[in-house]
């Protein structure tokens, strides 16, 4: 099969030339298209780069590993939950060696940058409902398209785009009292 | 169409021109909706700011770890494609044999039928009576091959010249056929690669990057490595990946290739010299405290205990 022929393929038809022939060139095109959307929500739950790391080598190991337990549907929902899984282990685990004693902290710090206004919008995206919270991470800050992001939260494309902005209607809501400096 | 509706719109750029009109009409009649839609404009702005960063080193970190993963990979079971390529001498040997085997009888039909010298052969029947095809171009080839060889052929009984050589030829031009088309397959693919990263190579070499081109060398080494009777171009692509990592001073990425080398010198049965590069690379990795040496310590161990 040529080099072009996969890049043609769906994730899930490349995953499952990987799962079933342990076709190295399908394992490749799937890493290169989610390797970065992956390191960088590592990057951003974590707050730091080991951290990140470490989690993103885990995630890659399950995924070499245990490529048994994807069962179809869609292989970045399934990816994801092994992200989000790994994770949450890891940040519990530095929870218990108290390692990262305020993560909140570690996160809004991370979102921090030279700029001001990055902090407060990145202070206000913390203060979002859960499942707006989501979607505002998943789009602006790990650069999901809107298909995947409803493969990854089991939504419609419509509902998912409906749902983003109202996250942004909430978000400019909470950043009224900085309208000026927004605009 | 709503308000909101068409700000999602445009805050997506997905927003037609018809629309931009309504929108346009909201906006200039209702100040609080202009307020609103430069309000999300600027959020948008400033998420968009916020968007996570990918640095350099976060990037080689993902091209290395990448490498690493693909490597973990145990190997494909043979597929029919390789099958039929490990088939390949075998096929190749039959193909020799029954040619053998042609020119054996046809000596001993000589000596056994000795037929009259005016009995005509009847090749021209054979040849005109079968279409015109690869395989009876090649009957014809394998046919004169014989008789030059032997130099009896207008001796020998008609049916036993065309059917011997007939058998030996369409073996031949079947084999030759599938193997060309294996070759095809398996070379076309790693031509395809080998031109992308070349193409990569020249392109990091001409613009000065040294990272990216010491990655591009790393990946021609591990390329050419896999191919039959291009070791040495491997070794010559990895030579200059690490010397362009010496000359960055990373660690890391120096310990990479001389695992690699490593590999490479396996695979050559240079034993010594392998380890001696898989001890470095450990070395280097364990001075960069990096991620990476948990991997190459069970590559070493796994070969070490070999």
């Amino acid at each position: 099969m040529k080099e072009s022929q996969y890049i043609e393929m769906t994730d899930e038809q490349l995953f499952e030339c990987y799962q079933k022939k342990n076709d190295k060139i399908a394992f490749r095109a799937l890493y290169d298209r989610y390797s970065k959307k992956i390191y960088a929500y590592c990057l951003r739950v974590t707050g730091n780069r080991e951290s990140a790391q470490d989690i993103f080598q885990q995630v890659m190991t399950n995924i070499v590993d245990k490529k048994e337990s994807f069962k179809g549907g869609s292989y970045i929902a399934w990816l994801m939950t092994i992200t989000r899984n790994t994770s949450l282990l890891h940040k519990r685990s530095m929870k218990k060696t108290e390692e990262l004693s305020d993560n909140s902290l570690v996160i809004s710090n991370f979102h921090s940058s030279d700029s001001y206004l990055k902090e407060m919008v990145g202070e206000a995206v913390h203060k979002l409902p859960p499942d707006y919270r989501e979607v505002i991470e998943l789009r602006y800050f790990d650069d999901f398209s809107y298909d995947e992001i409803a493969a990854i939260t089991n939504q419609s494309i419509s509902n998912v785009k409906i749902r983003l902005f109202r996250a942004k209607k909430f978000l400019s809501e909470i950043l009224i009292p900085f309208k000026e400096q927004l605009v | 169409m709503t308000f909101d509706e068409l700000a999602a719109k445009y805050l997506d750029g997905e927003i037609s021109t018809d629309e931009m009109a309504i929108l346009d009409n909201y906006t200039k009649s209702s100040p609080e909706m202009q307020g609103q839609l430069n309000l999300l404009t600027a959020v948008d702005r400033s998420l968009k700011a916020n968007r996570t960063v990918i640095t350099e080193k976060d990037a080689l970190f993902l091209a290395v770890s990448g490498d690493s993963f693909v490597n973990m990979i145990p190997s494909a079971p043979a597929t029919l494609l390789q099958k039929l390529s490990g088939i390949k001498s075998a096929l190749a040997g039959k193909i020799i044999g029954i040619t053998a085997a042609g020119l054996v009888l046809t000596g001993l039909g000589y000596f056994l039928l000795k037929p009259p010298a005016q009995e005509p052969t009847n090749k021209a029947a054979v040849q005109t009576a079968a279409p015109e095809t690869t395989v009876n171009k090649a009957i014809e080839q394998t046919a004169v091959q014989t008789e030059t060889t032997e130099t009896v052929t207008e001796k020998v009984k008609p049916v036993q010249q065309s059917v011997q050589p007939r058998a030996a030829a369409e073996s031949q031009v079947k084999s030759s056929e599938l193997l060309a088309s294996i070759e095809e397959k398996n070379t076309s693919r790693n031509d395809e690669l080998l031109n992308q990263y070349l193409t990569d190579y020249f392109a990091q070499e001409q613009a000065g990057n040294h990272l990216k081109q010491a990655l591009a060398a790393k990946k021609l080494g591990i390329l050419y490595r896999e191919e039959k009777g291009r070791q040495a171009e491997s070794r010559k692509y990895f030579d200059k990946a690490l010397s362009l990592a010496a000359d960055m001073n990373n660690k890391e990425l120096s310990a990479e290739i001389m695992g690699e080398i490593a590999l490479l010198e396996l695979k050559n049965g240079n034993k010594a010299i392998a380890f001696n590069h898989l001890e470095k690379c450990i070395e280097n990795l364990r001075s960069a405290e990096s991620k990476r040496l948990v991997y190459w310590e069970s590559v070493y161990k796994r070969y070490k205990s070999e």
